[in-house]
């Protein structure tokens, strides 16, 4: 089998004193989607910004070999030039900065990283046009600041545009699901599902099993209290779905 | 009656000489009125003193160590130094008129529109309108000019004027440090317009000091767009008081872009006189190094149904200082006032400094007036958001600033100076202590 593009060993995190990832183990190999399902406060968002590398939190032990390389040391910006992308749970909003102008500073980054030339006008707006369809994002938004007076599902759309325009290694999807109404929820699905491929892999963090009914995962992890505590295939997420987390963590209280 | 304080400093000796050479140079060029006038300006002076940071307007702005550096007079000019590359890159912007050391030089323009103020003074309409707007009574600052300009322009616009129009302040510094006082008369007629703007150049290694005094009327339905362009190496210095009246449904539009210079003190003042006016002020400082930026801004409301807004924006680095004193005056018949004011501030240096303070008086009891204040770093999630899409922590930040900077510049309505602008900045963001 291939080398896995993430693997993570033992990572434990925290916030201030409190301890949140306890001891997490996973590896995703090229092609897969895993879904990382658990209940509120579990740990789901924090092992998406720890991945990404946001700095409130402080990894205490473990490690994260992106590609074979050590993850942890790298800056956020690094990460992203190697290939990390994390659709945020809360897009941010960035006034002045219209989405074409940042998307062309972050692609042509992304580029000189990987040897290539920054792309002309013409072929960028070309390749804007083009993803935004995926998502079915109007062209007027390219001129418009970031986020900035966007609904959620408009936030959410364009961040799986800009995954699609990033194309990235790994995606990691926090709560993609969270706040969208059933035709955006298909929309985003329909943007993910059109931009899997053999090279890409997907970590799909998500509080429901709804959004998994368009995104069909490979495996299933359940993340409860820092750890992941049952592993499965996407039926998991139906039997979860149906007889709820207490299921798991109730066994898996006796199991420690 | 008070008594005339009695200081001796080589500071105030050096002014008293300059006004020694003031009234002979002008001797036999000037009306005996204005001859008058300067003199007793020039006693206001003295009796007010330069004010020191104990006077409240002057609280942190302390002129003292700017004045100290030594300013004297342009010395008698022989021959016109070559103008043409300092005049060249703001040609873009519009019709170019330029001063040098306060004195207008020959220009193209039509002597309707334009002459110098020293001409216009001879006759009695122009001359009653020196001092009422920006009187020398109580201000240092306006006597110390009165009592000394050297000249400057008197600016009548009759109708809508399509070209913008750009003011060069040029000081000569070629040979030490000077400080140049320029006095300007503007009138925009009713239902004219004009867009105005203003700009510094410095020749030579010495600093420059402009003293600039301009009163505006800004007639019924006129409207006048006044840019002012601080963008000029640190040896630039200057101190600007912009008086402007606004009759019935008159229009002004102030935008004031402080991003080079050393000692930048502005106190521009509107003063709604006429129902249905609206003023429009706009500041942004971009500041490092050991600049001062200090914008102390006046909008009165003397009758009902005005608007005014102002919006004054700073980024500041190094060990600079910024200053804004938003003072709105709302008069007692002025009811249904609508005025708002906002500042921003973001500091990138633990050893910049910002003081900044609205000071409302309203005396109606119907009116909208509000004001906010904010002062921080950049916002912490934007960028990590940038950054988690690739761009680096420095570029995020430059990006993020710029995008602050820009809802000031977006006002300029001219294109070419709006892109000049913004270059520029982006330039100071990439490339100095800022970000």
């Amino acid at each position: 089998m291939a080398e896995p593009i993430l693997r993570i060993r033992n990572l434990h995190a925290r916030v201030g004193e409190t301890e949140i990832l306890r001891g997490v183990n996973l590896d995703v190999y090229p092609g897969q989607l895993h879904a990382i399902m658990g209940p509120n406060g579990s740990g789901k968002s924090t092992l998406a910004a720890v991945l990404a590398g946001r700095e409130d939190y402080e990894v205490t032990e473990g490690e994260v070999l992106f590609d074979g390389k050590n993850l942890l040391e790298m800056d956020p910006e690094e990460r992203a030039r190697e290939g990390l992308f994390l659709a945020f749970q809360y897009p941010v909003e960035i006034p002045g900065v219209s989405t074409a102008t940042f998307l062309k500073t972050a692609l042509n980054e992304l580029r000189k990283h990987r040897g290539q030339e920054p792309l002309d006008a013409m072929e960028f707006m070309n390749l804007m046009r083009e993803r935004a369809a995926l998502v079915k994002i109007d062209p007027t938004f390219f001129s418009r600041s970031v986020n900035e007076g966007f609904s959620g599902g408009e936030k959410k759309r364009n961040e799986i545009f800009q995954l699609a325009m990033l194309e990235p290694r790994l995606a990691i999807l926090d709560e993609t699901d969270s706040g969208l109404d059933i035709d955006a929820l298909k929309i985003v699905a329909d943007g993910v599902n059109a931009l899997r491929s053999p090279a890409r892999a997907f970590l799909v963090i998500t509080h429901y099993q709804r959004l998994l009914n368009y995104i069909v995962p490979d495996v299933v992890h359940v993340l409860y209290r820092g750890r992941i505590i049952k592993t499965g295939p996407k039926e998991l997420a139906l039997e979860l779905e149906a007889k709820g987390y207490e299921w798991v963590t109730e066994t898996d209280e006796v199991a420690l | 009656m008070t008594t005339p304080r009695v200081e001796r400093s080589p500071i105030l000796e050096q002014i008293a000489a300059d006004f020694a050479q003031r009234v002979e140079s002008s001797n036999g060029h000037s009306t005996p009125e204005l001859h008058a006038l300067r003199r007793q300006a020039f006693d206001e002076f003295q009796r007010l003193g330069i004010p020191t940071v104990r006077h409240e307007e002057w609280k942190y702005t302390n002129l003292f160590p700017l004045l100290a550096k030594g300013f004297h007079l342009p010395p008698h000019r022989r021959e016109l130094p070559s103008l043409d590359a300092v005049l060249a890159p703001l040609r873009r912007w519009g019709r170019v008129v330029s001063l040098l050391d306060g004195l207008l030089l020959p220009h193209q323009d039509e002597p309707d529109l334009l002459r110098p103020l020293s001409e216009a003074l001879r006759d009695q309409r122009w001359f009653e309108r020196l001092g009422r707007l920006a009187p020398f009574e109580g201000n240092a600052i306006v006597a110390w000019n009165t009592a000394l300009f050297a000249d400057g322009v008197a600016l009548r616009v009759t109708n809508e004027q399509t070209e913008p129009l750009v003011a060069v302040s040029v000081l000569d510094g070629r040979g030490g440090n000077i400080a140049v006082h320029e006095r300007h008369l503007l009138e925009v007629a009713p239902g004219a317009s004009l867009t105005l703007v203003l700009v510094q150049r410095v020749l030579g290694e010495g600093e420059a000091l402009l003293n600039q005094v301009l009163e505006g009327w800004i007639g019924e339905n006129a409207s006048l767009t006044l840019v002012l362009v601080q963008d000029a190496p640190q040896t630039a210095h200057a101190i600007t008081t912009h008086e402007l009246e606004l009759a019935r449904s008159a229009r002004l539009e102030l935008i004031t872009v402080s991003i080079g210079g050393g000692f930048l003190r502005n106190m521009p003042a509107a003063r709604l006189v006429g129902e249905g006016a609206d003023a429009q002020l706009y500041g942004l400082t971009l500041a490092d190094g050991s600049m001062l930026v200090d914008h102390h801004t006046t909008v009165e409301h003397r009758v009902a149904h005005c608007t005014s807004n102002e919006l004054y924006k700073a980024i500041l680095d190094g060990r600079s200082t910024g200053v804004f004193n938003g003072k709105i005056l709302v008069q007692p018949n002025a009811q249904k006032t609508s005025a708002y004011q906002a500042n921003r501030n973001i500091v990138l240096s633990s050893r910049a400094t910002i003081n900044t303070k609205p000071q409302l008086e309203i005396f109606a009891n119907d009116v909208r007036c509000t004001h906010g204040c904010t002062v921080g770093r950049l916002d912490r999630e934007a960028l990590f958001y940038l950054r988690s899409r690739g761009l680096s922590k420095k570029e995020a930040e430059a990006l993020l600033l710029a995008a602050f900077a820009e809802e000031i510049t977006a006002k300029v309505p001219i294109e070419s100076l709006r892109t000049d602008l913004n270059a520029h900045i982006e330039h100071l963001l990439h490339t100095d202590e800022l970000a």
